[in-house]
């Protein structure tokens, strides 16, 4: 067998992790065909498998990389010693199915979040993947989030996760990020018009927030384009930080916003004149009810207003 | 008898050979019917019309080509695709489109005093010109992305080419200042006048990135650039009469431009560096030039933007991240700008205020360690330094530090329960707004349980806290504080009530409070302080969802959704609250509820019947005329075959 090799010094120096993915070392590899020909010939697990890319890597004429059952699950002689082709026959006959010593072979559910992923990275590590750039010092890998916990390796058709069911996923952790999709105001996720990964790389990303864009900014005005500038009148650095006054998952407010108007932007800046007499009741419905129903450039404009200085009035 | 192994050794057992995949399909066909009542709130994000609806699902698997087509079309404003190809390991190939439409707000500007009609010149008060009386407004956002990739066979280089395209095509509401657009003393009238209009847009956003990357031994190495352009089809600028506006020079009263959407446009380039993903020392870098031009204005900004990350493990048990991030944003937009008379052909030129461009590095460590099965303990420590050029015009500081620190514990503490606590404590330098504290004090607790193999239940409360002691405005420093509390308490809970039925049940709680000083100006231009001034927003939101497969052909499932946000602000001065305080102008009482009910039968020959229900109601329980919400109710029907 490859106990000599197995046991040898380990090609990569995380070696605990490195020997939870060899398996037992008193085990041979049998191949393919006696995992799938055998025991898991007609289960439907093996049928989404087969319909998956990875599963069509168990086909030469798949025209990609090889990849077989003891790639991940490692060695299986131990699993099916004992294991006769008349019992297996006889198994089927009987309508049940023949049950491997599974454990012998790599309990992948009890591993540490790292050694699963490094099941699947031994053969990503490469551009093969062009999301992976990031990841293990992702917030996902420093939070112990594997793989295994997005990806469902023996569903087919494809093994990314269907934008439909993406939501669904996501909440299983994210749950106060589906709270706020149900406020009032929210991007339609809730709605399945548009998906997580329209904003966020959940492999990793050299932005904050594991953004796909370089910045805050360049992600919202991947869409919102009309508001990118840059303008000759910017709204200090404030543009440069959407997150300054909207709420990209949800709000109370209308537009996203983190507070309503005119209080939103009372928080820096001074209120028009006010006072008291009923004169001036039409003067505050004017300046205190939505502040951009008269600064409506307030994203950045390229005119001056009225008073000759850039009060994104115009 | 003989083993598998021996048998697989002495290959007398029948070789793996891989099936034959057939294709499969499924198609469906429907029809959609609606009806929809006041505010298209109740249906923000759908074309609320009947229609024919069509759509299904190709899997085809003929090695080596393997493709895959995903369809769904409610209509002509609403539909989404997504196709996927792959040829070997040589051609990737995924194309995506959704397409939705928007409905958005008509809002009625408030006119507290109608009487101070008729417009200029010679209104009694500011006037409210309401161009746009019974419009509906709503805006078809088609978003398209791809992505194809080829690699050399049996060597991993790769070319590949991204893109999107969004289009927006449709009307929205444009508010805006129109009398002179600038207060005329002293008594301010016609100065401040508002408008609001009916808009078209035809807007679109083509962006394209082409890269290659390849192995250079140990280290990958990816190189891409990317062209950005936003483009205006028409209606790119506004005009409107304005009155004579008392600037220096003075600008007559005349036609003139407002609200420009410009054409922008940008270019990027980026090199990407990582290790294999595998080893004990694991580390990436990005460097990133991005070059921004608005094409009507000339104002430019550039940006450079270096990152480089390193994983290092010493041990099984112990593992550190090391971030560093460099930003640099350098600002030019042009010194003056000028605004032409359109009857005149006049210009009037301003000096400009110079952008703010800055320098920004931050680093952060994180350490993990796992002292014990089932405890994980992580922290952070980060620190972030900003260098502003051009500031002083804007009041804001030259340099801002920023101190993070951030510990959180994962605790198995039973078999069945599980306990996530997480504490930071932020502190900042010199910060250059208002919106942001001196510092913060956030932590969150998480109990996942599950008591009995049926039941799944999980509870979560975060509250976080900031505080601010050098508030700014211009013209004033009087203000001082500024405190923020938010709360979230979270709890859900899953129970399979029988074998086929499950039941999910969720309970939501958000709240935001700001207590802080501001300021207005008196009648005279003044500065006053309004001290301590709370604004607050709460949200409960409710949510109850079943499922139940009574047979295996049959599926039924049920959802009820209720969520009420409120909010207030409470100035507290009599300049505010007499002869009507303020408040009343941004008080909320928003409630809305979402009925779900969806059923399928499979027949034998591979045939489904579906239907589903959904109805919602979006009710503005405060009823304010000039505030941004109203009522509505919808519903959508769908049958399916």
């Amino acid at each position: 067998g490859c106990e000599s090799l197995k046991s040898s010094k380990p090609i990569v120096p995380i070696k605990e992790y490195e020997r939870m993915l060899v398996g037992r070392l008193d085990a041979n590899y049998i191949g393919t065909d006696n995992c799938l020909s055998a025991c898991h010939a007609h289960d439907k697990k093996k049928r989404d498998f087969d319909a998956s890319t990875m599963g069509a890597q168990l086909s030469t004429k798949s025209g990609m990389p090889l990849v077989d059952c003891e790639s991940c699950h490692g060695p299986g002689s131990l699993a099916v010693e004992g294991i006769t082709r008349e019992k297996v026959e006889a198994d089927r006959k009987a309508g049940t199915q023949t049950a491997c010593n599974y454990k012998t072979l790599i309990d992948l559910r009890s591993l540490p979040a790292q050694a699963k992923s490094l099941v699947c990275l031994k053969c990503h590590t490469a551009n093969a993947s062009f999301n992976l750039h990031n990841w293990n010092a992702s917030p996902h890998s420093i939070s112990d989030v594997s793989c295994f916990d997005c990806h469902n390796v023996h569903m087919g058709p494809d093994l990314t996760i269907r934008l439909e069911e993406m939501e669904n996923m996501c909440e299983k952790c994210h749950q106060e990020v589906k709270a706020e999709f149900s406020l009032p105001s929210r991007h339609p996720i809730r709605e399945k018009k548009i998906f997580c990964t329209g904003c966020h790389e959940p492999h990793g990303s050299a932005a904050n927030y594991m953004l796909k864009e370089s910045t805050i900014k360049d992600t919202c005005t991947t869409c919102h384009a009309e508001k990118a500038g840059p303008f000759i009148y910017e709204h200090a650095e404030n543009m440069e930080d959407c997150m300054s006054c909207h709420s990209p998952h949800g709000s109370v407010n209308n537009n996203l916003l983190n507070i309503r108007m005119p209080f939103l932007c009372l928080q820096c800046h001074s209120g028009h004149r006010t006072g008291s007499a009923a004169s001036q009741l039409e003067g505050k419905g004017a300046n205190y009810t939505r502040c951009t129903d008269c600064h409506s450039q307030i994203h950045g404009t390229d005119i001056p207003s009225a008073s000759g200085k850039g009060m994104f009035t115009h | 008898g003989e083993s598998a192994a021996d048998a697989g050794e002495e290959s007398d057992i029948a070789e793996y050979t891989f099936p034959v995949i057939e294709p499969e399909f499924f198609l469906f066909g429907g029809y959609r019917m609606t009806g929809l009542s006041g505010s298209e709130r109740a249906a923000e994000y759908e074309y609320v019309t009947d229609s024919i609806m069509i759509g299904g699902e190709l899997r085809m698997i003929q090695m080596p080509h393997r493709l895959h087509l995903d369809l769904d079309i409610k209509n002509r404003k609403d539909f989404f695709g997504d196709i996927s190809y792959a040829y070997k390991d040589m051609v990737v190939f995924r194309a995506i489109n959704s397409t939705l439409f928007h409905n958005l707000d008509n809002i009625l500007l408030i006119d507290l005093n109608p009487a101070s009609r008729p417009l200029p010149p010679n209104p009694s008060g500011p006037a409210v010109d309401i161009r746009d009386s019974n419009e509906k407004y709503g805006i078809k956002a088609g978003m398209s992305t791809m992505f194809l990739r080829l690699k050399t066979p049996d060597f991993p280089f790769h070319v590949y080419v991204k893109s999107s395209f969004i289009e927006k095509d449709g009307s929205l509401q444009q508010r805006f200042l129109g009398g002179a657009g600038y207060f005329i003393q002293p008594s301010f009238r016609s100065g401040i006048d508002r408008v609001s209009t009916k808009r078209r847009i035809d807007w679109e956003t083509t962006q394209y990135t082409i890269g290659i990357n390849s192995h250079l031994g140990p280290i990958e190495v990816d190189i891409s650039h990317g062209e950005k352009r936003f483009d205006v089809k028409g209606n790119e600028i506004l005009f409107y009469d304005y009155l004579s506006a008392r600037t220096t020079p003075v600008r007559p009263a005349g036609a003139y431009p407002h609200n420009l959407v410009p054409e922008l446009k940008s270019s990027s380039n980026t090199l990407r560096i990582h290790t294999s993903h595998t080893g004990r020392l694991v580390a990436a870098a990005t460097f990133t030039k991005i070059d921004k031009e608005n094409r009507d204005s000339g104002a430019k900004a550039d940006y450079f933007i270096g990152s480089g990350e390193i994983t290092w493990m010493p041990l099984t048990k112990l593992t550190f991240f090391l971030k560093y991030r460099h930003k640099e944003t350098d600002i030019d937009n042009p010194d003056t700008a000028g605004i032409t008379n359109r009857t005149t052909a006049a210009t009037y030129t301003y000096a400009v205020r110079k952008s703010v461009s800055s320098v920004t590095d931050s680093v952060s460590v994180t350490a993990r360690y796992r002292p014990l099965s089932g405890v994980t303990l992580r922290g952070e420590y980060s620190y972030e330094h900003v260098d502003r050029k051009d500031h002083e015009a804007w009041e804001i500081p030259e340099t801002t530090e920023k101190n993070m620190l951030s510990l959180s514990a994962d605790l198995r503490v039973l078999k069945n329960v599980k306990l996530t606590a997480k504490y930071k404590h932020k502190e900042i330098s010199n910060p250059a707004y208002n919106t942001e504290p001196n510092r913060s004090d956030e932590g969150i607790l998480t109990v996942s349980w599950i008591p009995v193999p049926k039941l799944n239940t999980l509870v979560s409360y975060s509250i976080a806290k900031e505080k601010r002691e050098d508030l700014h405005f211009l013209g004033t420093d009087a203000p001082d504080k500024k405190q923020v509390k938010r709360d979230r308490l979270l709890g859900s809970a899953t129970v399979m009530l029988f074998k086929d039925l499950s039941a999910t049940a969720s309970y939501a709680y958000m709240h935001n409070r700001v207590k802080q000083d501001i300021v207005y100006q008196d009648t005279t231009g003044a500065p006053f302080v309004d001290s301590a001034i709370p604004y607050r927003d709460t949200a409960h939101s409710y949510a109850l969802d079943m499922n139940y497969m009574p047979k295996n052909n049959i599926t039924l499932s049920a959802g009820v959704s209720h969520t009420i946000s409120k909010g207030t602000f409470s100035p507290d001065d009599p300049n505010l609250t007499q002869p009507v305080s303020i408040a009343s102008f941004s008080e909320l009482k928003i409630k809305e509820t979402m009925y779900s009910a969806s059923g399928e039968y499979r027949f034998k020959q591979g045939i489904a019947a579906g239907i589903q229900y959904l109805y919602s109601r979006f009710n503005d329980a405060v009823d304010y005329p000039y505030d941004d919400v109203s009522d509505g109710r919808a519903y959508r029907i769908l049958l399916t075959l």
